[in-house]
């Protein structure tokens, strides 16, 4: 609850004020880690200078933050080194004392007026290139180009006309996944009692305008509002709204709400997007409420512990939609002391019905009561707070037009899944699982399901262990070679480089290609092969045969594979246009030069039809070097 | 705060209260939903129709004629409620917007028709944020606040928050009448945590569906900050333009009414280093584990460092209410501790490790204060007897079952509780020199929120009759520690409670039903730790009120109507009324009976 109080947190402030004024210094050691400092190292001889303006009309931007980083553009932690500088009052900036090596730089500027720059980004968004620079070097002209943020603007009505209030507006950003265009929620602001919302600090982009009715009774509302840039790929879960009606002759029907996407779809599919032209709002981006309400109806019957026989009684129940989608409206219940529910709220759709308890672990040693621990009162309800497992279940239930009843739960524990990573030709390193770890996470990976996932870290032996698998079915991730999805290249260290996960077994199942079920009983070992990859380089051109610099080169897999996460690979080009990549599974490919595209835009079948034709057929085999030259599709091209 | 809703369910409730003949004739319920002082019906309004003493209740949305139907209910006592946006939460039989519902008594075979529900429009406080360039300061936060009790102290309690837009606009919405505190402030951004949680109904609990994940898009590998110099920091700025809490002004807003204007110029303010060391800090348990400390992430759990922990958090805490409270770690090794933005101020510096709290005063005026010490030494044990005057009730618990708890006085707020451990006799461990308020759980509790502590039903009747060390009265003048005691802290729980009843009336003699009545400790410096002397009632058709369980003592009694429930709370509204209160004492096993004149609000 908020009070009038603020915690305000005294840390890491240390680390901001470090390297002021443009002069290096070595970047503030992670809060967790307590390595020793490197040595001092003597101070660079280059320097590097240039101007901020505002894209388009080139006037300089004064008191502009740049960051300027010793890393690849992807790279965000534990840099070598960090200097920041303000621009003057015409925009100039400059380091000096740079030490020699491929520098990133950035300028932000406080506020939300503008969209951080980098240099040489292709496209508002994009990733800057790296500068190299050489022991002595004088580096000028480095203009980075900010674009103004803009923002949408509009009214939320119901069907009847009346402004609605505290109405849930969401402006989604698209992604690529699993071959599909997907809304993510950006920013989330309220509608006020004139039913308007404002959106701003949008970076000048096409995105998408949802809204839901939110029940501010049963809960406090969120707000996100990002500094330009910095935010996105967000999911939110939220509880329906349900209204009852009783009629004169007593008979109750409910309603709810679902999501209502600008114009007046709930298809997200058939969203209409909102252009935000760069230091503008776009306003007029209104949405009545009537084609987003929805009959509701109930999931009802009874859950019981398997451990102990008994009701479940005090198990939470989330209604999960199987569809994904960024803003899941998740009906929720709790199981009563005789074991029954009744969740309401429930729209027409295929769920999966989960159920939650945790109990004592029967097989733990009872807690000693060891006397004077502490000088607080035991807390309340004993002092077993250790050791407790948890129970799940998970059932698929399909909702059409009315209520389901009599649906029986069985609360089971987890199954323990071991497994065992092995990795080719590790004699060469001593310890080269290090950092690597799997994970199964059970399907619809939508957001607000706890015990989701089960994770285990591999140990020098090259084992590891899953925990507490409940029933359901789960994908397979080995992050982080293959991982869900992030910003930009993984963090792979260093004896992992070059490797790429080869296969991952458990019994028949491969789980790289099929998602596994799992209901209880142990499957068997989970026997992941880690292996060398290709390595693929050559040059991006444009069409007189000039290299490109900082455009975005993709591998995409053969069209059987499209929808293997894992198989794609994407790299960019350096300031001379060359590009490099390794750990590449062995297959046959197409390879891509996008000058610009949004991020993984290539995953979307719809987004690479039209430029099938352009690709090169490259093929991969394992541990050995593949070259091509690559002709860039331009951006206008597409 | 105007007006009073016309009075027209008497009528109805004199109706209803005949028993119709026992019998299987189904009951029911049906009205309108509409807007005061208007014949404008209401849709979309939730009305409620709750069964009292039977768990469970039926909901219903009006459609655009405003009708809810509650048809085939068993005959029993109800109450009704209704809800909808926009407006206030009305209940059947109110005499204002925010007084004390009544209950309706449906016998077998009653139907009730054209039962009229009405609700009150919540008024709009507007205004706009300016940033200190004079521009729009998008992205502030706004809140509305109200008098409340937090830890034993008078607080402002955000009721509501908005966001300001990019033209600096923002609208607190559906207010009741009553009077707001405003406040605006800029949150930092923070690198992971761009989204925060808006208060719009302070009392709403988080359900199951609850949760997000997202994926920050990463700019730069430091915090973006948000335009500041190393010793600027925004702070909230209260209407219409302080830094102090208790200097703002609060908007008095009537009824459905729009109030604008509540523009605030919202500047980061200078801020200052506050350094010092811990004294004899216990060694770290794994020694050597780290270096550097106090450049790490707090624990945001109170006291969770503190146990054991190599880092120990030192908190400093404002002395007026409303202050921002700071929070940093000392060096494990040498003690020494930086909270390198604090604004002007009064605090205490403090920390909290093994029930012992370390704690010095610190002024912070126009500059860095530098040279705090908090050593750490043991604390006083002190054993508490309590014992009962008398025999013991039957079905009464034994008072092993009371818990003496310590309260720092003056309150740290986030400071850890100070329970007795359990034992005979419970002792409480380790506590430094200082001055504190005694608690007895459940008996003598402290207050959260406006409302007085509930008293456990087992315990009924059963009061603090005494507190005393050696020759102190600790009940009336709390406890003063400065070594360890002589004697042990003697409690001694009384059961012999006596009753206040009477009527309320207006100058004219005329009884008010539908009235609420608060009891008090009689001096005002004692009501915040007296909370078992706060009481609160409402009257009945006849204006008639009874309190029960009362411990003895001397008491003010006010009674008042058109008032916000838990408005009396606030000690400005209730020193202005003081001189309206009437003024009794309860003996024990007593019945005292007053009449009290109604408190009108304008």
């Amino acid at each position: 609850m908020t009070i009038g109080v603020m915690l305000l947190v005294a840390l890491g402030l240390a680390a901001a004020q470090g390297g002021r004024a443009g002069q290096p210094t070595t970047p503030a050691q992670p809060a967790q880690g307590g390595q020793q400092r490197p040595p001092q190292l003597p101070p660079g001889t280059a320097s590097l200078s240039g101007t901020v303006v505002v894209m388009g009309s080139g006037q300089t931007i004064p008191a502009a933050n740049i960051e300027l980083r010793r890393a690849d553009c992807n790279t965000f932690s534990n840099p070598a080194e960090v200097v920041t500088t303000t621009t003057d009052g015409n925009g100039k900036f400059e380091f000096q004392n740079l030490r020699a090596g491929g520098w990133c730089i950035v300028a932000t500027v406080a506020g939300g007026a503008y969209t951080p720059a980098e240099y040489m980004q292709r496209g508002v968004l994009g990733r800057g290139a790296t500068i190299p620079v050489a022991d002595g070097q004088r580096v000028t002209g480095i203009q980075l180009s900010m674009a103004p943020t803009g923002g949408i603007a509009g009214r939320v009505r119901y069907a009847d006309g009346e402004p609605m209030a505290h109405a849930r507006v969401q402006v989604m950003e698209p992604f690529n996944e699993e071959g599909q265009r997907r809304l993510y929620i950006l920013q989330v602001a309220q509608t006020n009692d004139l039913g308007e919302y404002r959106f701003f600090w949008l970076p000048p982009a096409a995105y998408y305008i949802a809204v839901i009715p939110e029940n501010t009774r049963g809960r406090s509302v969120v707000s996100v509002q990002p500094p330009p840039g910095t935010g996105g790929h967000r999911e939110d879960v939220i509880a329906p709204v349900i209204l009852p009606r009783i009629t004169p002759n007593g008979e109750v029907t409910e309603e709810t709400f679902v999501t209502v996407y600008y114009p007046s779809e709930t298809d997200s599919e058939r969203a209409q997007s909102v252009q935000v032209q760069p230091g503008s709002t776009t306003s007029g981006v209104d949405i009545v409420l009537s084609a987003g309400r929805a009959r509701s109806y109930h999931i009802r019957g009874t859950a019981r512990n398997q451990v102990t026989g008994e009701a479940a009684a005090g198990a939470q129940l989330r209604v999960a939609p199987k569809k994904w989608s960024a803003t899941v409206i998740m009906p929720t219940a709790t199981v009563d002391q005789q074991g029954n529910f009744d969740i309401a709220g429930v729209v027409p759709g295929s769920y999966v019905l989960l159920a939650n308890m945790s109990i004592p672990d029967p097989s733990a040693p009872p807690p000693a009561n060891a006397p004077g621990v502490t000088a607080a009162a035991p807390p309340p309800g004993g002092s077993q707070t250790a050791q407790r497992i948890p129970l799940t279940a998970n059932l698929s239930v399909d909702v059409s037009g009315g209520s389901v009843d009599n649906v029986q739960l069985q609360l089971v524990p987890g199954i323990t899944i071991p497994g065992r990573i092995m990795i080719e030709g590790a004699a060469a390193n001593p310890n080269p699982q290090r950092g690597l770890s799997v994970s199964l996470v059970r399907e619809p990976d939508v957001v607000g399901i706890p015990n989701a996932t089960a994770r285990g870290m591999v140990q020098a032996d090259g084992t590891f262990s899953l925990q507490n698998v409940g029933p359901g079915e789960y994908r397979i991730y080995v992050p982080p070679l293959v991982a869900p999805f992030q910003w930009g290249a993984p963090s792979i260290p260093q004896p992992l480089q070059g490797m790429y996960v080869k296969s991952a077994r458990l019994g028949n199942e491969d789980l790289l290609k099929t998602r596994v079920r799992i209901d209880g009983t142990a499957p068997g070992p989970i026997e992941v092969v880690v292996g060398a990859g290709g390595k693929f380089n050559g040059n991006a051109m444009n069409e007189r045969r000039e290299p490109v610099p900082n455009v975005t080169v993709v591998l995409v897999p053969d069209s059987a594979y499209r929808q293997r996460r894992d198989l794609y690979r994407t790299a960019s080009t350096d300031v001379s246009g060359r590009f490099s990549m390794q750990g590449i599974p062995a297959a046959t490919y197409k390879a891509f030069a996008f000058e610009e595209a949004p991020v993984d835009a290539w995953q979307n079948a719809e987004f690479l039809r039209p430029l099938e034709s352009r690709g090169t057929a490259v093929e991969i085999r394992d541990g050995n070097q593949t070259s091509a030259d690559l002709q860039i599709i331009p951006a206008s091209r597409r | 705060m105007k007006r009073l809703l016309p009075i027209i369910f008497l009528t109805i409730l004199a109706q209803s209260a005949p028993l119709q003949q026992e019998g299987t004739a189904t009951s029911g319920i049906e009205g309108t939903v509409v807007r005061i002082g208007t014949n404008e019906v209401l849709s979309k309004a939730s009305v409620e129709l709750v069964r009292v003493g039977v768990s469970g209740s039926l909901t219903t949305t009006t459609e655009s004629d405003g009708r809810f139907y509650f048809p085939n209910i068993p005959p029993g006592t109800y109450r009704l409620l209704s809800r909808r946006d926009g407006y206030w939460n009305a209940e059947f039989g109110q005499r204002w917007v925010d007084g004390p519902g009544q209950t309706l008594i449906i016998s077998p075979g009653l139907q009730l028709r054209d039962v009229p529900l009405v609700m009150t429009p919540g008024g709009v406080i507007a205004g706009r944020i300016i940033g200190r360039d004079g521009r729009p300061l998008a992205g502030a936060r706004i809140r509305a606040m109200k008098p409340w009790i937090q830890e034993n102290q008078r607080q402002l309690r955000v009721v509501q928050e908005v966001v300001a837009n990019d033209l600096g606009e923002f609208r607190l919405i559906w207010l009741m009448p009553g009077r707001y505190y405003i406040s605006a402030t800029f949150v930092d951004f923070s690198p992971a945590g761009q989204a925060s949680q808006l208060v719009i109904d302070p009392d709403a609990a988080a359900g199951l569906a609850n949760g997000t994940r997202s994926v920050s898009r990463p700019v730069t590998s430091r915090p973006l900050g948000n335009g500041l110099e190393d010793n600027e920091v925004y702070t909230p700025i209260y209407f219409p333009s302080t830094l102090e809490s208790d200097k703002a002004i609060a908007i008095e807003l009537k009824q459905g009414e729009e109030y604008r204007g509540a523009d605030i110029n919202l500047s980061p303010v200078r801020a200052f280093h506050v350094r010092g060391t811990v004294t004899n800090l216990p060694p770290p348990p794994d020694p050597g584990a780290r270096g550097g400390g106090g450049n790490a992430p707090v624990p945001p759990v109170p006291g969770a460092g503190a146990r054991g922990g190599p880092q120990t958090p030192v908190r400093l805490t404002p002395t007026s209410p409303n202050g921002t409270q700071y929070t940093t770690l000392a060096n494990p090794e040498t003690g020494v501790f930086d909270f390198p933005r604090v604004i002007a101020g009064g605090y205490v510096a403090y920390l909290f490790i093994d029930g012992l709290t370390v704690r010095t005063s610190v002024e912070v005026r126009n500059g860095d204060v530098d040279g705090l010490s908090l050593p750490i030494s043991s604390g006083i044990d002190i054993p508490v007897n309590i014992t009962f005057e008398g025999t013991l009730p039957r079905n009464m618990p034994s008072v092993a079952n009371l818990i003496p708890t310590l309260w720092r006085n003056p309150t740290l707020l986030g400071a850890p509780s100070m329970p007795a451990t359990a034992g005979s006799p419970p002792v409480l461990r380790n506590i430094a020199p200082g001055s504190y308020h005694v608690y007895l759980n459940p008996l003598l509790s402290p207050l959260q929120g406006a409302n007085p502590v509930t008293s456990q039903p087992a315990w009924q009747g059963a009061y603090v009759k005494s507190m005393r060390m050696g020759d102190v009265d600790v009940l009336n003048a709390g406890l003063r520690l400065e070594r360890q005691p002589d004697a042990p802290l003697d409690i001694v729980i009384g059961a012999n409670p006596g009753t206040l009843e009477g009527q309320v009336v207006n100058e004219v003699r005329q009884p008010i039903g539908g009235a609420y009545v608060t009891l008090f400790a009689n001096n005002p410096a004692d009501r915040l730790y007296r909370t078992d002397m706060y009481k609160v009632t409402g009257t009945d058709n006849q204006g008639r009120f009874q309190l029960q369980g009362l411990r003895p003592g001397d008491y003010r009694v006010f009674a008042w109507e058109n008032v916000e429930r838990g408005t009396w709370i606030d000690s400005t509204f209730l020193r202005l009324n003081e001189e309206k209160g009437v003024t009794i004492h309860i003996d024990e096993g007593q019945v005292q009976t007053a009449n009290l004149p109604i408190i009108s609000l304008p």
